[in-house]
């Protein structure tokens, strides 16, 4: 299962594979840092030829170059890449982002908490949701 | 400065003056009037005495030349005419009026009846010469005689002359004297009058000039006044800009510090949940440390935001049932309530003019505060409100441990704690926002306590009308 993050702070990046790690997931995880280079992944554009479609996005709003919202809207206007499901995590608990948030259809949104045993449960439910619970589309339906 | 004449004397002298001149006037025209109407008349009179006398005599001399004889008496009428006008005038001259005004030579009417008697002796003398001519009986003697008596008679009339005379000059120069005073007094009086102008017109360019000192003053003191209020709304200007600079500052400074501190406090918690009891003890005390500080400090940033936001996230004051909105409050602390078994009563709460969730914040923070510093005994909580003419003064009353009220500003102030973390966990930031909170809504908050026995802090708001 292949799961793409989408975070310009290596830190929180780093932070959420090792959340992964405790939580006993061995999924892989790619990271983009930006929401350009997070569409040319997504769109297999240079330099990412070799990109492949997730099974699941892990999107942050405050991006550089190309903002997190606008990654949204792009991903839930592209036909395809539309059925990924996209999960916001985000430091911001303002209403304004949530509702920005689902108004460009985001699947959840989260805001991340400040404490770290609190972070690792919220990884923890993503993974027993999105990965152990839900049923994903096909990724080779088209 | 020079001394001023008071304006009472200045009064005084000019209604001196003014009697003055009344009375040199009446007196001039009196010794005028009597001048022209006696003094200049008997003047007249005598010389008439005198003219009609040298004509008597003259006549007298014919008679005795000639000897015409017959019609002597018709000879002395005039002169006798003329003697009776001088004693009329001069009986004309009352009593009184002569003791007022004692003009009157003594002796004139002596004089007068001297005159008539020597006038007599005159006529016998003539008499007696006339008769002796005509019995041509003349003698030396009588006609001696008649030249002596006519003589006397002429040295009356002379000196009477001289009397009347000197009466007039007398007169005249008391008129005279009269009129110097007279111009004197109205020079005087002239001086006076110039001088109460000038007093006047000095008194007004002073009063005039006093008036434009005040209106001057008066300009500048408004001058003032207009400077010092656009100080003033400079100053609060600029504290209000400089208060909502804070405010953005706090709010940007503890949500944009949120993000590296949550890096700081996820991995030194990481650490501590990776290498505890791996490394050697020292490490695990210091990676405690730096966990536990990254936690306080993320506590403080998030009170910090509170804080902030209660200006920055406030809505207008609207109408609050206080006792839905303290309902709601002993909801959210249920649990804590039930855990000391707390007795939470209220009297009947009014509808006040407030931000709904900011009222629920102050009860919650103020029940939760009651509840925290309770004592060893069951936690009593009461409020109530009293109206106080356009304010509600609501009271939250505890039975906890009290305070010295010497602390009770202090507890208003951010990260600002009497206890210990140990003793009383927390940041010392719930009262300062209470107190944000009720400022923020036009009213105050206060204390009173008493250690040992129990706090009751007071708060007003705005009721709804």
């Amino acid at each position: 299962m292949d799961i793409l993050l989408i975070e310009d702070n290596p830190g929180d990046a780093r932070l959420l594979q090792e959340a992964f790690g405790e939580c006993g997931m061995d999924h892989r995880l790619t990271v983009v840092t930006d929401g350009v280079e997070a569409m040319q992944y997504l769109r297999r554009e240079a330099p990412y030829p070799e990109g492949f479609r997730p099974d699941l996005i892990l999107l942050d709003l405050n991006l550089p170059r190309k903002d997190g919202r606008e990654v949204l809207m792009e991903i839930k206007t592209d036909a395809v890449l539309r059925r990924i499901p996209v999960v916001i995590l985000s430091t911001s608990k303002a209403e304004a982002d949530i509702l920005a948030a689902y108004d460009r259809h985001a699947n959840c949104y989260i805001s991340k908490p400040l404490d770290l045993d609190a972070f690792f449960a919220v990884v923890e439910s993503i993974r027993r949701f999105w990965i152990d619970t839900v049923n994903l589309p096909a990724k080779d339906a088209s | 400065m020079r001394k001023e004449i008071p304006a009472t004397r200045i009064y005084h002298s000019v209604g001196g003056i003014g009697l003055l001149i009344l009375a040199l006037v009446s007196y001039g025209f009196y010794i005028g009037d009597r001048m022209t109407s006696l003094d200049a008349p008997m003047v007249n009179a005598v010389s008439e005495i005198k003219l009609e006398a040298a004509t008597t005599g003259l006549m007298i001399e014919e008679i005795l030349t000639n000897g015409i004889v017959g019609g002597l008496e018709d000879n002395w009428e005039p002169l006798d005419k003329a003697v009776s006008h001088l004693r009329r005038l001069a009986e004309s001259q009352t009593d009184w009026k002569a003791a007022l005004l004692p003009f009157q030579k003594p002796g004139l009417r002596d004089d007068i009846d001297e005159l008539e008697k020597k006038r007599a002796e005159w006529e016998a003398g003539a008499n007696r010469r006339i008769w002796e001519e005509a019995l041509n009986f003349v003698r030396d003697e009588a006609e001696l005689h008649y030249q002596a008596v006519f003589f006397e008679f002429m040295e009356v009339v002379n000196r009477l002359e001289d009397r009347v005379r000197e009466i007039l000059t007398e007169n005249l120069k008391r008129f005279r004297y009269a009129q110097g005073v007279l111009i004197l007094s109205c020079l005087g009086l002239t001086i006076l009058a110039v001088m109460v102008l000038f007093r006047f017109e000095r008194q007004r360019t002073r009063h005039l000039n006093e008036l434009l000192l005040t209106g001057k003053r008066l300009t500048i003191e408004v001058e003032d006044r207009k400077r010092t209020a656009r100080e003033l709304s400079e100053q609060t200007e600029a504290l209000e800009r400089s208060n909502r600079d804070l405010q953005q500052f706090a709010y940007v400074a503890s949500h944009d510090l949120q993000e590296p501190l949550r890096m700081v406090s996820s991995y030194v918690k990481l650490l501590e949940r990776r290498y505890k009891g791996r490394l050697d003890a020292d490490a695990d005390d210091f990676i405690g440390f730096a966990v536990d500080g990254a936690a306080r400090m993320q506590r403080m940033i998030q009170d910090l935001l509170s804080y902030s936001r209660v200006e920055t996230l406030g809505r207008p004051p609207s109408r609050t049932d206080a006792h839905e909105v303290l309902l709601q409050v002993v909801a959210n602390l249920r649990v804590a309530i039930e855990e000391c078994s707390a007795r939470i009563t209220h009297d009947p709460l009014p509808v006040v003019e407030a931000d709904p969730t900011q009222l629920s914040q102050l009860f919650q923070n103020l029940i939760a505060n009651a509840i925290k510093f309770r004592r060893e005994i069951r936690p009593v909580i009461h409020i109530s409100a009293l109206r106080e003419d356009r304010f509600w003064v609501f009271s939250v009353r505890d039975n906890g441990i009290g305070f010295d009220t010497a602390f009770a500003d202090r507890i208003f102030t951010i990260f600002q704690r009497l206890h210990t973390q140990k003793d009383y966990p927390g940041n010392g930031m719930g009262l300062a926002i209470c107190k944000k909170i009720v400022e923020r809504h036009g009213g105050s908050i206060w204390v009173e306590s008493e250690p040992g026995l129990g706090s009751t802090f007071y708060f007003t708001l705005l009721g709804s009308e």
